[in-house]
């Protein structure tokens, strides 16, 4: 057994009066590639959130990296693609590798200039995403797909042990989804990279993660790919059919 | 002309002001327009006009504050609302514009309000509202130049946490950038920007020298470094020639310095425009032959 990067206990979220995560305990190890499947709402996104420190659960707790969520104030040891990265202004004047260099701000610190090293990291990663001819390029003209390799690649620069994706390939044509999973495969076997990732796409959840987590408010199943794909219909359709209910809890 | 800007010393002040100015309107500017918060510069420009009502009925009332310049009041007010825009703006996270009309209407009607009070002061309204460079004296300068010198080294120092910022406000917070804390900074030197700019082109067109500039530049789809680069050559420029003109034809210095500003932007569209065509006229020949 690895380490255990995330590890969530009984966590439970509302927004306003509005329960959307009940009671998921969870943990993803060292060098998981975890998929989260669910329909919409079903709190995926929210989830992701607590992971990453956004938001602070109602109840339950939350570890990272083996210290407690509190702890942590830095949080450069984990990557994020946001599910609208892409919602930035189009004529926003700013390079590829500028946008990419900027996931370096914080862990450079307060007053410190990017130097050649940074903008060789910036190269570095570019090259692993498969777009380094773009670095020169405005980001606004890129295509959705390439953009969508910026952010990864923003995501990758400060080196984390964790990247967390929120459905990262909507909006992507077949081609380019098929070679960002090739990507994240490769991060993954190659790299050793421990992966989150929220995704619709069943087939690539049952071709390319190794455990997979069904939520719909309460975690439905959580285990390997293998069982997943064993129980799929029985799991699909007990968490999707399941509608999202309303719960209010009175204060 | 030329031996006129060495003769007087009311003309080297009102250039280097100029230049000075020049320098960090499109510096801070440009923060501004690529946050969509163009306007908070209309909105704190109109506060520092309440704020200069303030300290000049301060001024007519009370013997202690006779030699103090009534931009220091402005500059005060504008720092204040700048804070106030801040919490606003956490308050309606979509709908963060929703702090400029309430403080632009506010500091319209504070300042008018006072101005009344004062009877009008019998000082130099138009000269706040369109700016009078050329009243430029020595204590104006220094206060110029300490508030570029406080500018200019914020910018320079947290140049990469506010573009991080600019570009993409959560995920910079999330990977651990104090967002809360240098956008309040941010507002305080846009604040200290606009109370002294308003000598240069006045109250009712500081935020044209803060975006214009910016809006020209950003036509060119360059990089963000190269961006704010030009768009500090644009307002130099336009500043220079705005002068020049205001000098020659005797008009005002921020009437003339806008129009400047706008001109270059149209040349740069219409540039653009013109370019774009040729290209696609060239790529047409050629598939033809
Ligand atoms: N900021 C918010 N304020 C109030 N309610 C919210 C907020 N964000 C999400 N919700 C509600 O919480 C529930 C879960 O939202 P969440 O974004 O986590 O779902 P999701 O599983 O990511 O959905 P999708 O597949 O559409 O991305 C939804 O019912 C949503 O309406
Ligand atoms: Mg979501």
């Amino acid at each position: 057994m690895g380490n255990v990067l995330l590890q969530m206990e009984d966590v439970s979220y509302s927004y306003h009066h509005q329960i959307v995560l009940e009671n998921v305990t969870l943990s993803v190890e060292e060098g998981q590639f975890l998929g989260i499947v669910g329909p919409n709402g079903s709190g995926k996104s929210t989830l992701l959130k607590i992971a990453l420190g956004v938001l602070q659960p109602k109840k339950g707790k939350v570890w990272l990296f083996g210290s407690p969520m509190k702890d942590q104030k830095q949080n450069y040891n984990i990557g994020y693609v946001s599910q609208k990265s892409n919602s930035f202004q189009r004529d926003f004047p700013a390079t590829v590798q500028e946008v990419v260099a900027a996931g370096l701000a914080s862990k450079k610190g307060i007053l410190r200039r990017y130097m050649k090293k940074d903008y060789l990291l910036v190269d570095e990663v570019l090259e692993q995403v498969g777009i380094q001819d773009l670095r020169k390029r405005n980001i606004g003209q890129l295509s959705g797909g390439q953009q969508q390799r910026v952010f990864i690649a923003r995501a990758l620069i400060s080196k984390p042990k964790l990247l967390i994706l929120d459905e990262p390939t909507v909006g992507i044509d077949r081609d380019s989804t098929k070679q960002f999973y090739d990507l994240l495969n490769y991060l993954h076997k190659q790299h050793g990279l421990t992966l989150i990732m929220v995704t619709h796409d069943i087939g690539v959840v049952s071709s390319l993660v190794d455990q997979v987590a069904c939520l719909n408010k309460k975690l439905y199943f959580h285990g390997t790919r293998s069982l997943f794909v064993e129980k799929e219909k029985e799991l699909l359709s007990k968490a999707y059919n399941h509608d999202v209910q309303v719960i209010d809890h009175h204060h | 002309m030329v031996s006129d800007f060495f003769e007087y010393a009311f003309l080297q002040h009102a250039l280097i002001a100029g230049l000075i100015i020049g320098l960090v309107s499109p510096l801070v500017g440009i923060f501004l327009v690529v946050r969509r918060l163009s306007l908070i510069a209309e909105a704190l420009s109109h506060i520092t006009l309440s704020g200069v009502a303030a300290g000049l009925l301060l001024q007519k009332n009370f013997a202690l504050f006779a030699g103090i310049s009534p931009l220091y009041a402005g500059m005060s007010f504008a720092v204040l609302g700048s804070v106030f825009v801040e919490q606003i703006r956490q308050f309606y996270r979509s709908y963060q514009e929703l702090a400029i009309p309430i403080l632009l209407s506010g500091g319209i009607a504070v300042g008018v309000v006072l101005i009344g009070l004062g009877n009008g002061f019998g000082v130099d309204i138009s000269g706040l509202l369109f700016g009078n460079i050329l009243a430029i004296n020595k204590q104006d300068l220094w206060l110029i130049g300490v508030v570029a010198v406080l500018v200019i080294c914020f910018i320079l120092f947290l140049f990469k946490e506010l573009f991080a910022l600019a570009f993409d406000e959560e995920h910079a917070v999330l990977s651990g950038i104090r967002g809360k804390w240098i956008h309040l900074l941010f507002m305080i030197m846009v604040a200290m920007v606009i109370s002294v700019a308003i000598r240069v082109v006045g109250i009712l067109l500081v935020s044209a020298l803060m975006t214009l500039p910016v809006a020209t530049s950003m036509q060119l789809s360059l990089s963000f470094r190269k961006t704010a680069m030009f768009s500090i050559l644009f307002a130099e420029f336009s500043i220079l020639a705005g002068l020049i003109f205001a000098y020659w034809l005797d008009i005002a210095s921020g009437g003339a310095i806008v129009l400047v500003s706008i001109a270059l932007l149209v040349i740069v569209i219409s540039g653009k425009r013109i370019y774009s065509m040729v290209q696609y006229r060239k790529a047409n020949v050629r598939g033809e032959s």
